[in-house]
């Protein structure tokens, strides 16, 4: 079979994850071929590497100099092991393409994922499990637990998530939601490891009163970790998440304090950026609007439809577009809404695909 | 024939698909395009969009680990925002009308 052919480091994950699911072969060629140090990073081994794991009959072809991948799919099987992140990222960045996979597989995932578990550019635990499990809920897969062992900031991490998903299903349902939830309340969680308790009030304080005007009820947790659960640095970062009343969705975001920051400057911009991102967002968040497209082009042979927000249409989404069309022949159709200002339904036929592991009844 | 303007209509469903162009390209055309049905803003968004090119071009001839694989939203510095989202301010009240009354508060 002729494999299909990406260029470029770019979605390097989400690629190999729409192979996976197609059940298609990828090459992947140009990976950095200008860059001092040319080819894959130790990131994206390791998380070939985890693909191999929960796969069964996949081969990975890595060129001499790295810049280039042939990838041959197996079944996905899932399986219960440990996976070892590399330090340079987050178990955020290995933990968020398993959840594309994980409902499909032929047995149930339950993955131990050890390492750094909050950084600037990976997703924090708690957005995880507050902004991506809903959406997965509202497609039918209910039954996902993300557990934090222990917390692991950077740079010694030391952490340790427990993922464990326990629906498998054949197919995503298809969705329709047409209009954009009323927000009822704010929450959230603020987390310090190895730090004064303070940390995590001083958090709730500056990020309330950032909140204050929108005059909605917020109400944020601490999560202070101590001892050996800490992990081996210290760190402290914040998740904001809102709830509504007849949706399961979210719109969440989170980030963690940095060299030189204080926690007033993380619970502003923590604060700032939540409002920031309701006011951009349809009935999901820019963050969440990946998961959602690829579940909508995997589902039955049915047209499900999800409004979006004009502003989330960046060149990234497009990209995604693009690949998804590159390897299941899907194309998204984007209708304006009458009833929400700047706002596009995004409409998707699925592929029908379904999970082939799964035993006929 | 002077006075009518020739006008190149951008449709997103087909700028998407058109692999020749660049995908931040593509969404800037027609973010553009968007720009000028609501002329009042026209200017100032289409800066915008321009400043968005040349953030993303620097990103890309930089250090290839800019171009981070992520999903996560950038986060915007709070500076930037404290004004837009003070009390009484019209993107509050804006933003109100995607809340439930509550009691509290």
């Amino acid at each position: 079979m002729i494999p299909i052919v990406f260029e470029g480091h770019e979605a390097f994950r989400i690629r190999l994850i729409l192979s996976t699911l197609s059940g298609k072969s990828t090459r992947i060629e140009k990976i950095r071929p200008d860059d001092l140090n040319p080819g894959l990073k130790d990131y994206e081994i390791s998380f070939l590497r985890l693909l191999e794991s929960v796969t069964n009959g996949s081969s990975i072809e890595i060129s001499y100099t790295g810049t280039t991948v042939i990838y041959r799919p197996g079944l996905i099987i899932g399986g219960s092991f440990t996976h070892n992140c590399p330090p340079s990222r987050a178990c955020g960045y290995f933990i968020e393409p398993m959840l594309y996979l994980a409902p499909f597989s032929k047995k149930k995932f339950s993955i131990i994922f050890r390492g750094i578990t909050s950084s600037k550019e990976d997703g924090e635990l708690d957005f995880i499990r507050w902004g991506l499990l809903p959406v997965m809920e509202k497609f039918g897969v209910r039954e996902v637990e993300l557990h934090t062992l222990k917390r692991g900031a950077p740079p010694n991490g030391g952490g340790e998530v427990h993922l464990l998903v326990n629906s498998l299903i054949s197919q995503p349902v298809t969705v329709h939601i047409l209009d954009i939830p009323k927000v009822s309340a704010i929450r959230g969680i603020a987390y310090c490891a190895r730090v004064s308790p303070s940390v995590a009030n001083r958090l709730v304080d500056s990020a309330r009163s950032v909140l204050r005007p929108a005059g909605c009820e917020v109400n944020i947790t601490t999560d202070v970790w101590r001892g050996e659960n800490a992990g081996k640095s210290p760190g402290f970062g914040l998740t904001l998440f809102t709830e509504s009343k007849n949706t399961p969705l979210r719109y969440s975001v989170d980030d963690m304090g940095g060299p030189g920051e204080t926690p007033e400057d993380i619970g502003e911009r923590v604060g700032y950026n939540l409002l920031e991102l309701i006011q951009q967002s349809g009935c999901l968040g820019r963050n969440q609007l990946e998961l959602a497209f690829v579940y909508m082009v995997i589902g039955k042979e049915d047209i499900g439809r999800i409004i979006v927000n004009k502003q989330q249409i960046d060149g990234k989404i497009v990209s995604l577009l693009r690949d998804i069309k590159k390897v299941f022949g899907t194309e998204f159709f984007f209708k304006e809404s009458d009833e929400y200002e700047g706002c596009l339904y995004a409409t998707a036929k699925g592929v029908g695909f379904s999970n082939a592991s799964k035993k006929i009844a | 024939l002077k006075h009518v303007v020739v006008k190149k209509v951008w449709d997103i469903n087909k700028l998407i698909y058109m692999n020749n162009i660049d995908p931040e390209d593509a969404v800037s055309r027609w973010k553009r395009e968007e720009e000028e049905d609501t002329e009042d803003e026209e200017e100032e968004a289409e800066e915008e969009g321009d400043e968005g090119d040349n953030f993303f071009q620097k990103k890309n001839s930089g250090d290839s680990d800019e171009g981070i694989e992520s999903n996560k939203v950038t986060l915007k510095p709070s500076e930037e925002l404290k004004e837009k989202w003070s009390e009484g301010s019209e993107a509050i009240s804006e933003l109100k009308t995607r809340f439930f009354k509550s009691a509290k508060q």
